[in-house]
């Protein structure tokens, strides 16, 4: 077996390609670890990865798993429903939730709007007891506009 | 009897797995509705959520403390007209509530129909007729029953005179202006990106 200047094992193969001498500069010509191609491999991959924009499908993913844990943790519950870890990851999200709460409230009302009063704190001043088809058609008033 | 969504089924069962149980009696009354909980429920009122929270659409009874100390919540029943009384037993003339508690706290309510049968709304799910056995909830979320109370049937008025007009927030503009402005460039970024 062959080894490279390190002294690392490494195959030889019986036909080289300019590939393999790109990412093996250094080693014996006709021959590459498979160390070294994998890493090298992987470089080129993660490049790729990189290139594309996961932000917005991230951030559908993260509103969408918190909203069926909150539900699914506190479906039964009368009070205390806001009391839970996954409401507050979706509160944390900040603005990036807002476009999600928004496709939730215009199927219905849902209790998901309180959300949108700690995201965007004294948009609204409550002056006493609305309804939550109120609260949501109020919200939903204001989303439209974006 | 009302056949509901296996999903909303399920989330039901996951807490209280008891009413799976043919003794339970249990049967779906109405569809997911997030409007009114079991204390308006049992109350007289499906068109309100009566609860501990201070949040705008949640109402509780003025004068009452809002919190979800046992005695709070048959502070808000007696608000409304109700009385403390020793069982479900049918008093004629008379609607009688169970009200349910973990510890200190209480957790839930339901109408009593009769001595065997209750209706409940539970939480943001559906209603349902269950079992009166009183330790039918034992081991969940709701616990056990810590009270029964009454009304008299006459007075079931004074749940929907004490429904609260709907009072519109006031917009603060500026503020709105603000995040409307940065949702808008979010709104643009996603556009730019071919996502929205």
């Amino acid at each position: 077996m062959l080894e490279n200047n390190n002294n690392e094992p490494v195959v030889q193969i019986s036909d080289s390609t300019s590939i393999f001498e790109q990412h093996n500069n250094g080693l014996d010509s006709g021959s590459f670890s498979f160390y070294s191609m994998e890493v090298s491999y992987s470089n080129e991959k993660k490049k790729r990865v990189k290139s594309i924009q996961t932000e917005p499908f991230e951030n559908r993913l993260k509103f969408e798993q918190n909203f069926k844990y909150w539900n699914f943790e506190t479906n039964a519950l009368s009070a205390n429903n806001f009391d839970n870890a996954s409401f507050e990851e979706i509160v944390n999200m900040g603005l990036d939730a807002v476009p999600f709460i928004k496709e939730v409230i215009e199927k219905g009302p849902h209790p998901i709007v309180h959300a949108l009063d700690l995201i965007m704190p004294d948009v609204f001043e409550y002056r006493g007891y609305i309804s939550l088809e109120e609260n949501c058609k109020q919200w939903l008033q204001l989303l439209r506009m974006i | 009897m009302v056949t509901i969504a296996p999903d909303d089924l399920d989330q039901l069962y996951k807490d209280l797995p008891c009413l799976k149980e043919p003794q339970s009696l249990f049967s779906p009354e109405s569809y997911v509705d997030y409007i009114y909980n079991c204390i308006a429920w049992a109350m007289g009122s499906n068109i309100m959520w009566v609860g501990g929270n201070d949040i705008p659409w949640q109402w509780w009874p003025s004068g009452v403390p809002m919190d979800m100390n046992k005695q709070s919540l048959v502070d808000a029943f007696m608000a409304l007209g109700f009385v403390i009384c020793d069982d479900d037993s049918y008093e004629e003339g008379f609607r009688k509530v169970a009200l349910y508690g973990i510890g200190s706290e209480w957790t839930h309510a339901a109408r009593v129909l009769d001595t065997t049968k209750y209706h409940s709304k539970f939480g943001c799910n559906c209603d349902g007729f269950h079992s009166s056995n009183p330790s039918l909830f034992d081991g969940t979320i709701y616990g056990s029953v810590y009270k029964y109370m009454k009304r008299p049937l006459a007075d079931e008025h004074i749940t929907v005179d004490n429904v609260p007009m709907c009072i519109p927030p006031t917009l603060n503009r500026s503020v709105w202006n603000q995040y409307l402005r940065k949702l808008k460039q979010h709104a643009a970024r996603l556009r730019a990106m071919g996502v929205a």
